[in-house]
Order: structure tokens, then C-alpha cells, then sequence
């Protein structure tokens, strides 16, 4: 009960220092993904070769698209938008001294600290699809498939969470660790089907995807949220990652802390 | 006059040598950091490649542009990104830090001008090794294309030109650091918009096309020069990068000296 209520203040904080000041934290969260989502917007129609384009590209024709692009837009903001920089200053300034005494460690600080993120996140994701469905670039099947793709999205966002808190905690050994969050990203925006859908990939290609967790990451949550997947495969897979992910960080971080010298106290 | 302004270009030169000899030696002195840079360089690289790979195996032209002109944009952008990477980006990021610690005072009292410091002192010695495979593609590609002599001839100064005009468009953005809460907002909304420098203009919608060539000239970058080697009558966006790159020093100027008007110096 004192864990929760300790997530719970946690979460607060988080929320509060983020709404602070809300015009840099839409522009270094929010702005980036909405712009993005307006370059791919364009290419597509320009891809298509217009907006009245009746071509159809690995089975999608340009409303295909644009409503797939939409809805990668909302899976980025619930999933993808987190990035853990503060938990890499905190080991390579020395803050997490402080974490090692307290009865609160670091990672469930950081995870707190996500969690109240997400809530953010998911509020302005809401805005976002409610002014898509009332432009009419993206279709919601029903609450249920709704709500399936908000918990596959929920799961990719922990993915990320783990992923960005264990290049974090690389910073043990190396003086710089954002290089690691940045070819991931790369990874991802190609791999995961944000910028060209998995449809249009060659077959061997994808079936060599779905052995890792890049199409969990956007495409399959795209596809349940269009109600054209059921959420299971994908749930069983992001859980199987999250699991491996989670492993990983509690060994590279014993390693860690046992490396950690404490410079200073 | 002419005696003057050379004895101060020497100046600058001789100690922009320095700055980059420091960059140097600190490059190679993390080698980790150095080796995941280099990875990184050829992961985005290679994932812009195989994307238009990906693209040009299921329709032969986009737009008016067919495979090899494509990939021939795409390299050249790539050599300009990976230019300013080396010589700028790593500056963007310091800028908020050199505020915030205070440190931004040092660089004002310095007998050079603050711009120059803020903007050219660090190098990122990696993205230069980085521009093997870009500079490669896109020799290849412009054979494939196929360039003239002349075109040949002009490509190095294009591809100065729009490493120009792509450094004083970062660095009009970056001036907003000094009224912002933290300088990663702007910085990632810069990289955004060279993202969108990364496609070709006629992609664009006709209302946004306009806007930014016009009057945010990001989509000149790439374009302009491009389009200019193509086909050389079609010169009218390149008269208006270089047009374009004048503005933008005049707002610079402007909004420099706005910020400075701005800044608190937290040091003293």
C-alpha cells in the first residue's frame, strides 16, 4: 500500500512538472510527431500522385493510407513519445547516490515518472483521434477494438519505457548513451511500418520482422486499432519482450550499481 | 578595408583551426562515443536507402522523378545533413547548456563575434568519415542521371550552398533557445523540419510548397540545386536560396540581437 502511494505522489510530480511549462513540453513531445505526421501526410498524396489518386499500393489506396499514417500518428503519442534522458543525467551526475538510500528506487522513480507521462500522453492522443474522426481520417470500429489497441499501446509504451531506461543506464560505462535511443528510433520508424506500412514490404522480410519487436511497435497496434487483427498475437509478443527487456535491465543495472563509485559522498 | 577584412578572416580562420584540432582530440579521445556515432551515421543512412528501395519496388516514378534521380535527391541530401552534422548540429544542443550553466557569458566577453563561437566550436569528427558512402552514391548516381561537366563542376558549390542556407536556418531556429524553458523542444523540432528538407519539394501540397520556399525555405535546401542539375533553365529557386540566405542573415541579426536582449546570464 506505501509502494503505491509512493507511485502514486510519483506520478503527480511528474504530471505537474510537465504541465509547467506546456508549451515546451508539446514542443519537445508533441510538436515533432504532429509535424512528422504533416511531411508524411504530403508524401503519401505526392507518392499517390494526388489527392483524387486511385492507385493502390500493397492492397491500400491513398484514404488507406492516410487513415494508417493517422492512426501511427496516435499510436506514436501513447507509445513512442517517451524519451528516458533524465534517467542517464541522473547516473552520469552522480544523483542516483541519492536513489540507493531512499526506500523508492530508481527505476520505480522512472517508471512513476513514465506512468504519469503516459496519462499526459494519452489525454492529448484522445484530442488527436477525436479531431481525426471528426475530419474524417480515421474510422473507429467500437469501443472494444478501442480499447484493445489502447492496451497493445500501452504495452509498446513499456517496451519503450524499458528500452529507453536501459540505454539509460548504459551511461555506467559510457559518457553518452542518447546514440543508442537514436538508432533505435531509426530502427523503428523503418522497421516498425511508421513511415512505409509492412504491407509494402517484401514477404521475407516481414515474416523475418515478426521475430523481433519492431512491427509490435506501431504496425500490429495500427492494425488492431482498424479492428483488422485481433490484440492476442501482438499482446503475447510485446509481453514476451517486455519480459526479456525487463531481465536485461536487472542484470546490465546489478552490473551497474556494482561499477557505480560514488564520486563525491 | 580589403587589408582589414583579410587579417580578420585570417584571424577567425587560425583560430577555428584550433577549435577544430580540440574536436579532433576529443572525438578520438571517447572512442565508444566515436564508434556509436559512426553506427548510428550508417544506420540512418542506410534506413533512408532502403526505404526508397522499398518505395521504388512497387511504383517506377514518384512524382516526375524516377529511381535514380530519387536516389541522387537522397544523396545529396545526405552529404549536406552529414556536413552540418560535422561542422554545426553538436552546437544546437550546447547552446541550451551554455545558458543555463552560465557559461554563455565567457563567449560574449571573447574578442570574437558570439555567433561564431556559439555555432562553430564544436565539430563531430565521425559524421565526417560518415560521408564515404553518400559522396559515393552520389557520384554513382549522378553518372546514372546523367550530370555534364559543368554540372559536375557546380555540384560541390550547390551542395555549399545548401549546407549554408541549412546551417542558417538551424541557427535563426536556435536563437528561440534564449526565450524557451529548455532547448530540446526547439532542437527537435529542427531536426522535424530537416526531415522535411529531406524530401522533394513537388511532394508537397501547393499551399505548403509555397510556404515553406517562400517564406521558411526548408524545402530549397535539397530541392533548388536538384532540380537546378536536372535541368538548367529551371534556375529561378536557386536565384532565390541565394536571395533567401540574405533574409535569413538580416533575421538572424535581428533576433540575435533580440536574445541578447533576452538573455539573464545566469553566471553573474
Amino acid at each position: 500500500m506505501m509502494l503505491l502511494k509512493k507511485y502514486f505522489e510519483t506520478i503527480q510530480i511528474a504530471i505537474a512538472e510537465n504541465l509547467a511549462y506546456r508549451f515546451n513540453f508539446l514542443l519537445e513531445f508533441s510538436g515533432p510527431a504532429v509535424v512528422y505526421f504533416f511531411i508524411k501526410y504530403n508524401i503519401w498524396i505526392g507518392i499517390y500522385g494526388g489527392s483524387r489518386s486511385d492507385i493502390i499500393l500493397g492492397g491500400l489506396t491513398l484514404a488507406d493510407m492516410l487513415e494508417y499514417q493517422s492512426w501511427v500518428l496516435i499510436v506514436y503519442l501513447l507509445a513512442h513519445a517517451y524519451n528516458g534522458a533524465t534517467s542517464a543525467i541522473d547516473i552520469r551526475l552522480g544523483r542516483i547516490s541519492a536513489f540507493l538510500l531512499y526506500p523508492f528506487g530508481f527505476f520505480e522513480y522512472h517508471l512513476g515518472r513514465f506512468l504519469g507521462f503516459f496519462i499526459l500522453q494519452f489525454l492529448i492522443a484522445a484530442c488527436t483521434c477525436a479531431i481525426f474522426y471528426f475530419c474524417s481520417l480515421l474510422q473507429v470500429q467500437s469501443f472494444v477494438v478501442l480499447s484493445s489497441g489502447i492496451i497493445v499501446c500501452l504495452l509498446a509504451a513499456l517496451y519503450w519505457f524499458l528500452w529507453n531506461f536501459l540505454t539509460s543506464i548504459a551511461a555506467f560505462w559510457l559518457e553518452e548513451t542518447w546514440f543508442l535511443r537514436v538508432i533505435m528510433i531509426f530502427l523503428v520508424r523503418l522497421l516498425s511500418g511508421s513511415l512505409i506500412p509492412l504491407d509494402l514490404f517484401p514477404s521475407g522480410i516481414v515474416t523475418l520482422l515478426r521475430y523481433t519487436p519492431f512491427p509490435y511497435l506501431t504496425y500490429y497496434p495500427v492494425q488492431i486499432f482498424q479492428g483488422k487483427v485481433e490484440p492476442l498475437d501482438a499482446v503475447l509478443n510485446l509481453f514476451v519482450w517486455i519480459f526479456i527487456l525487463g531481465i536485461l535491465n536487472k542484470i546490465v543495472w546489478n552490473a551497474g550499481v556494482r561499477r557505480y563509485s560514488a564520486a563525491g559522498i | 578595408m580589403f587589408n582589414h577584412v583579410y587579417k580578420r578572416l585570417c584571424h577567425y580562420c587560425s583560430v577555428y583551426q584550433g577549435l577544430f584540432s580540440c574536436s579532433v582530440v576529443e572525438s578520438t579521445g571517447f572512442r565508444a562515443n566515436f564508434v556509436f556515432m559512426f553506427i548510428l551515421g550508417c544506420v540512418s543512412q542506410l534506413c533512408v536507402y532502403y526505404g526508397i528501395t522499398i518505395l521504388f519496388n512497387k511504383v517506377s516514378h514518384i512524382g516526375v522523378w524516377d529511381r535514380e534521380t530519387f536516389l541522387f535527391f537522397a544523396s545529396y541530401m545526405i552529404v549536406v545533413l552529414e556536413l552540418h552534422n560535422t561542422f554545426v548540429t553538436r552546437n544546437y544542443w550546447e547552446l541550451y547548456d551554455l545558458i543555463v550553466k552560465g557559461n554563455f557569458d565567457f563567449l560574449l566577453l571573447k574578442p570574437l563575434h558570439p555567433i561564431f563561437l556559439t555555432f562553430f566550436r564544436y565539430c563531430r569528427i565521425a559524421n565526417f568519415l560518415l560521408l564515404f558512402l553518400p559522396v559515393s552514391a552520389l557520384i554513382y548516381f549522378g553518372t546514372q542521371i546523367p550530370l555534364s561537366l559543368e554540372d559536375w563542376c557546380l555540384l560541390p558549390f550547390l551542395i555549399l550552398l545548401s549546407f549554408i542556407l541549412l546551417t542558417l536556418l538551424g541557427i535563426l531556429m536556435s536563437c528561440f533557445v534564449f526565450w524557451s524553458y529548455q532547448g530540446a523542444g526547439i532542437n527537435f523540432l529542427r531536426i522535424q523540419v530537416q526531415e522535411m528538407a529531406s524530401w522533394p519539394d513537388y511532394l508537397f501540397i501547393s499551399s505548403f510548397r509555397f510556404l515553406f520556399s517562400y517564406v521558411f525555405p526548408v524545402l530549397l535546401i535539397g530541392s533548388a540545386p536538384v532540380r537546378y542539375l536536372r535541368n538548367a533553365t529551371d534556375y529561378k529557386l536557386l536565384l532565390l536560396m541565394l536571395f533567401e540566405c540574405v533574409v535569413l542573415c538580416i533575421l538572424i541579426r535581428f533576433f540575435w540581437r533580440r536574445a541578447m536582449v533576452q538573455y539573464e546570464s545566469a553566471s553573474s
